[in-house]
């Protein structure tokens, strides 16, 4: 019998190769996932032993809220003293890293892929415990810098050039003096200069202090029991870890980016594997249509119902195996994609380089994937083929799939009601994040599965609607077309379902998209009333200096400025025990630049230790006006804050607002960056004739983006566009499975009816004609899909918005524009699928398709 | 129209070889054979004598080794394969064995298949004509898995006809009917010829199928061996036994 299944593979050939591609595909998307994580793991950990440095002991402050780095205390001089003048020590070294913007003349330097700028402070006689290296030149003096070599080549800065840095105090030009160097290959892209001790301190705001302490032990001395005695006999709020804890805690953080980053990855996967289900699901069913002569034979001649359906799974089984094999050098491939394809939306920035790696974990994950996949699909048609009767071998008219169209409706209409369910369920539940998202994509599952199945009962009438047109301009190729897409509803519901899952993702997000620029465009005209934004370049969270709000108010003719501070990353801080997102703001402005839509209270006191609720956290935490919130601040500590109004509106400023002097004293001199300014002019200033004196200013200020209305409209749009068009382009590899999908069903369907075209190209049928009949039926297949999946896309969408919170999105849009040109394509892609199915088709041999069997 | 002296078409010195070298075949040797307008010609000879071969290389299915085939004027074995085509739908019917309609396409679809395929359509009163000298007006609708075999096969001889083809080639087209049916068939064959002036070639083993024909020829290793004209089905099996010999 397993020389019987081998044969049969290799009689099929060019099926046995579309099949496998098709899961070849799903696998190398999971495998690359893997490959592309792990290699980036491999880059991090590297750079966070680098960082951590060689065998130095850190002093630093404990974090007076857990989890957030921010909140550790700065480590004052006299620490510095105490530790350099203990027993065992070998020496001691205050460190201070700010996030400065640097600048050559007017270009901004911007670091790789979202790392931050830094700057260190550095002396020459510390050099040794400072992890950094000189390369050329000295060591900065006041008003000096050092510049890191891989900045320093990619924006030709020499030794006596200037280079402008700005901090939370206004810009100053800074002479070059050295090339330096990070470690042995300068870290993982971060963009950083030195600067002397004491102009440090004063740029970021560290008076007589600093970030945290690098400790050397003497030779010979146990790093652990010196951070142990350390700990023990520094003031409390001190504690002083090894190494190999700071590596790892560098290593943590990375790697809570990385398994964020490979789980979408992996959903997108998901998506590429549900559709390679569908397609090898649909091509065994044919297969074995197609063979059920040949299985009734062998059931005549004594095989048991039993051996064929091994026989069946054996063959899902070798194709498994092989399609996982591939598929993870193919996952390889893929990883190089993804990372090509950060680096292309990214602007030039992309992921740190590094070897690809592929885990044992990631072959595991292939086969498992690959033949698990492979085998659960071949399962019913399996089962169908099992149960082909030995009479099949002698009659002409049976069919693997009769009679089944009530329990397909049935079973369909119970998965679409179960989808349904789980979604809806999953929007409203209150079950936590992760177990909302499970419930969707559940019910998404279901309703991919209730759609493919009820799409049959569409199909016939669809082909008919879908073809009618051809009918008119392709005549008698267009009007077979219609008859061969409608023959066989199973079949060209099953393809298009292929391609139905992908759109539909496609189409949810591009609905939750249009949503929320829809959103976003009621929030300008009702909410902000500004003549200006400032923004920040959008890539990073790292915001803009404060310095440029206060600049701006003083030129005539601005009426108000108002930041909005609250990076760089998120600041938070802690109520009843739970971490909040956290914006400092001013008073003045509020309502007229900027509307939250008061509900309750007034804005009037929020400088006066007072904050700003949205109902959601109001109504959680039963708090009202006037009533007193204790909230934790990582610098400042417990504050009781008032509760001076009660907003609706959480889309701009998130939940909780206070005021700048609030923000100011309760976070690090580190994070006192804005994220978001608005400006409002006096009456009868012109927005034209002002704009050159913003401009003038905010040029000082690269990282800022000094906007008109208009112009942040285009700005915000543009953005969600982007992130729009990475997603699908991810999602992009499903459809181009689908589209697999249907070049697959084709050649079987061509293989199938090799005597139907046989007769028409004897009675004249041009070859011409007949690729003109397989193209359009392609294009009818694949608009059918297309459509499936706008509708569905269309549905989840709907939902997906409902689920999100009124915070980010409170309008429902339908991106016409898009569906048009999904369409389009659909049509390019049935005419491309075409191809090679319809050469096939056109180069058939008459004679041979016509000969008697 | 052709008149009953002027050919319709013709071989001349026609050879085929299939494969090469030690394992060639030859189906046709030098084989001529002139086809009269107007005549129901019935081209028979054993398994392997070259019979299907010819009337391929006459239809313009398959290409002659060497040699010429003309329909009519014009010398095919020169055309392309486009034209070939062409010729196929606008000046060549075909009946089939079996398989002879669209399964997707009506019967009365399937009738006007090469003319929608771009031939010249069909004079209505010609397709009445023949539509209804098939006897299938009331079945015009329906698909062919509706439709029985002799029906299915009247289907096949309606749509041979309805483009008034300047010939018809017939490959063993009662082969699948049992000999009531299939002798319905021929009648109507016959009556195509006799009433409407068609030239029809069929190519069968069949005897009692051949004496149908106005003419019967004999093939035997690719060659023409004997004709008959107007035979009985006796004379024809008496033929038949004389060349296995």
């Amino acid at each position: 019998m397993f020389k019987l299944t081998l044969n049969s593979l290799l009689a099929r050939k060019i099926r046995l190769a579309l099949t496998t591609f098709a899961v070849v595909l799903g696998v190398s998307f999971v495998s690359g996932s893997f490959i592309l994580a792990d290699s980036l793991r491999a880059v991090f950990d590297k750079i966070a032993i680098e960082i951590a440095g060689p065998d130095w002991l850190q002093v630093r402050g404990v974090e007076t809220i857990e989890g957030d780095p921010f909140s550790r205390p700065t480590v004052p001089q006299s620490v510095v003293d105490q530790i350099n003048s203990t027993e065992d020590v070998y020496g001691a070294l205050g460190v201070i890293q700010g996030f400065p913007r640097i600048s050559v003349g007017d270009t901004l330097i911007k670091p790789l892929g979202g790392a931050p700028t830094l700057a260190f402070n550095f002396e020459e006689e510390t050099e040794e415990l400072s992890g950094f290296q000189t390369i050329e030149g000295r060591a900065p003096g006041t008003g000096e810098v050092m510049v890191d070599v891989d900045t320093a080549e990619k924006y030709d800065i020499a030794i006596g050039d200037t280079v402008t840095i700005r901090s939370l105090q206004p810009a100053e030009d800074f002479r070059v003096t050295g090339i330096t160097r990070w470690g042995l290959d300068n870290g993982g892209g971060a963009v950083f200069v030195l600067i002397d001790t004491a102009t440090a301190q004063r740029l970021f705001n560290y008076p007589d202090s600093f970030l945290a302490a690098t400790v050397a032990a003497q030779p010979g001395i146990d790093e652990q029991q010196l951070a142990d005695k350390l700990t023990n006999e520094l003031p409390s709020g001190f504690e002083a870890v090894t190494s190999e804890v700071v590596a790892n805690e560098f290593s943590d953080q990375f790697d809570i980016f990385i398994t964020i980053f490979q789980n979408a990855l992996l959903v997108f996967a998901a998506v590429a594997l549900i559709v390679s289900a569908f397609i090898i699901n649909n091509t065994f069913a044919i297969v074995l249509g197609q063979r059920i002569r040949e299985l009734g034979l062998l059931r005549a001649v004594g095989a048991t119902g039993r051996q064929i359906r091994s026989s069946v799974l054996i063959e899902a089984l070798l194709i498994g195996v092989v399609a996982s094999l591939v598929g993870v050098f193919a996952g390889m491939g893929i990883a190089w994609s993804i990372k090509a394809l950060i680096a292309q939306v990214g602007d030039g920035s992309g992921l740190p380089d590094g070897p690809l790696v592929i885990a044992a974990r990631t072959w595991i994950a292939a086969a498992i994937v690959g033949i698990g996949v492979t085998l659960l699909a071949a399962i019913s048609p399996a089962r169908k083929a099992s149960r082909i009767p030995p009479i099949a071998a002698l009659r002409d008219d049976l069919s693997l799939w009769s009679g089944s169209n009530r329990r397909r409706t049935v079973v369909g209409l119970l998965f679409g009601v179960g989808g349904l369910l789980a979604t809806t369920f999953g929007t409203t539940t209150n079950a936590g994040a992760s177990k909302q998202l499970a419930l969707l994509a559940a019910g998404a599952l279901l309703l991919f599965v209730s759609i493919s199945l009820l799409s049959t009962l569409i199909a016939r009438p669809a082909a008919r609607l879908l073809g009618w047109p051809m009918r008119r301009f392709a005549r008698a190729s267009g009007n077979l077309a219609r008859e061969n897409a409608s023959r066989n509803p199973r079949r060209t519901a099953s393809t298009a379902s292929a391609l139905m899952v992908g759109l539909a993702l496609v189409g949810m997000v591009l609905v939750v998209g249009t949503s929320f620029k829809k959103t976003f465009s009621s929030i300008l005209d009702s909410s902000l009333g500004a003549d200006f934004f400032i923004d920040t370049d959008g890539r990073s969270s790292w915001g803009f200096s404060p310095q440029l709000v206060e600049e701006i108010k003083e030129i005539d003719g601005v009426a108000i400025a108002v930041g909005f501070r609250g990076g760089p990353g998120t600041a938070q801080m802690s109520v009843a025990g739970a971490s909040k997102d956290v914006i400092g703001t001013q008073e003045e402005g509020l309502g007229r630049v900027l509307d939250i839509s008061l509900i309750e209270g007034s804005y009037s006191g929020l400088s006066n230790d007072g904050v700003l609720v949205h109902e959601d956290p109001a109504k959680d935490l039963a708090l009202a006006v006037g009533d007193v919130v204790s909230a934790t601040f990582p610098v400042a500590g417990a504050k009781d804050l008032r509760v001076v109004g009660i907003f609706d509106d959480g889309s701009i400023l998130g939940n909780w607002v206070i005021d700048m002097s609030t923000y100011e004293s309760g976070f690090d001199p580190a994070r006192q960056s804005d994220l978001f300014a608005a400006i409002e002019l006096e009456k009868g200033v012109e927005v034209q004739s002002i704009r050159s004196q913003l401009d003038a200013v905010a040029i000082d200020y690269p990282e800022a983006i000094l906007q008109d209305r208009t112009e942040y409209q285009e700005t915000i749009e543009g953005r969600i566009d982007t992130l729009l068009m990475t997603v699908n382009a991810l999602v992009g590899f499903a459809v181009v499975i689908a589209v697999l999908g249907i070049v697959n069903t084709l050649m079987l369907s061509v293989f199938e009816r090799t005597r139907e075209i046989g007769l028409l190209r004897a009675v004249g049928m041009t070859r011409r004609q007949t690729r003109r009949m397989i193209r359009w039926e392609a294009v009818i297949i694949a608009v059918f899909g297309g459509v499936l999946g706008i509708f569905v896309g269309t549905l989840l969408g709907f939902i997906a918005v409902q689920a999100m919170p009124d915070s980010f999105i409170t309008d429902f849009g339908i991106p016409v524009g898009n569906f048009v040109v999904i369409l389009i394509m659909c049509i390019v892609a049935g005419v491309l699928a075409a191809i090679l199915p319809a050469r096939r088709a056109a180069r058939l041999n008459v004679l041979d398709a016509i000969a008697h069997s | 129209m052709a008149t009953t002296t002027s050919l319709a078409a013709r071989a001349v010195d026609a050879s085929k070889m299939y494969g090469s070298g030690e394992t060639a075949v030859r189906a046709l040797d030098g084989l001529s054979v002139d086809l009269a307008a107007g005549e129901f010609t019935a081209i028979m000879g054993p398994s392997g004598s070259g019979k299907s071969t010819l009337m391929h290389c006459l239809a313009g299915l398959d290409t002659l080794s060497s040699g010429k085939v003309f329909l009519g004027d014009t010398d095919i074995s020169e055309l392309s394969e486009r034209a070939l085509t062409l010729l196929r739908r606008d000046r060549i019917g075909f009946v089939f064995q079996a398989f002879n309609l669209v399964p997707t396409l009506s019967a009365h679809e399937n009738i006007v298949l090469p003319q929608k395929l771009g031939a010249a359509p069909p004079q209505e009163s010609w397709l009445e004509r023949v539509i209804d000298a098939v006897g299938l007006a009331d079945r015009l609708s329906h698909r062919p898995n509706e439709l029985s075999g002799g029906q299915q096969q009247r289907v096949a001889v309606a749509r041979a006809l309805a483009g008034q083809p300047e010939i018809i080639f017939a490959d063993e087209p009662t082969g699948n009917l049992d000999s009531k049916t299939g002798g319905e068939i021929l009648g109507f064959m016959q009556n195509a010829v006799r009433d409407l002036s068609q030239t029809i070639v069929m190519v069968t083993h069949d005897p009692s199928a051949a004496a149908h024909a106005d003419r019967v020829v004999f093939l035997a290793d690719g060659r023409t061996v004997e004709e008959l004209t107007s035979p009985s089905v006796d004379l024809i099996f008496d033929t038949m036994r004389r060349l296995g010999d």
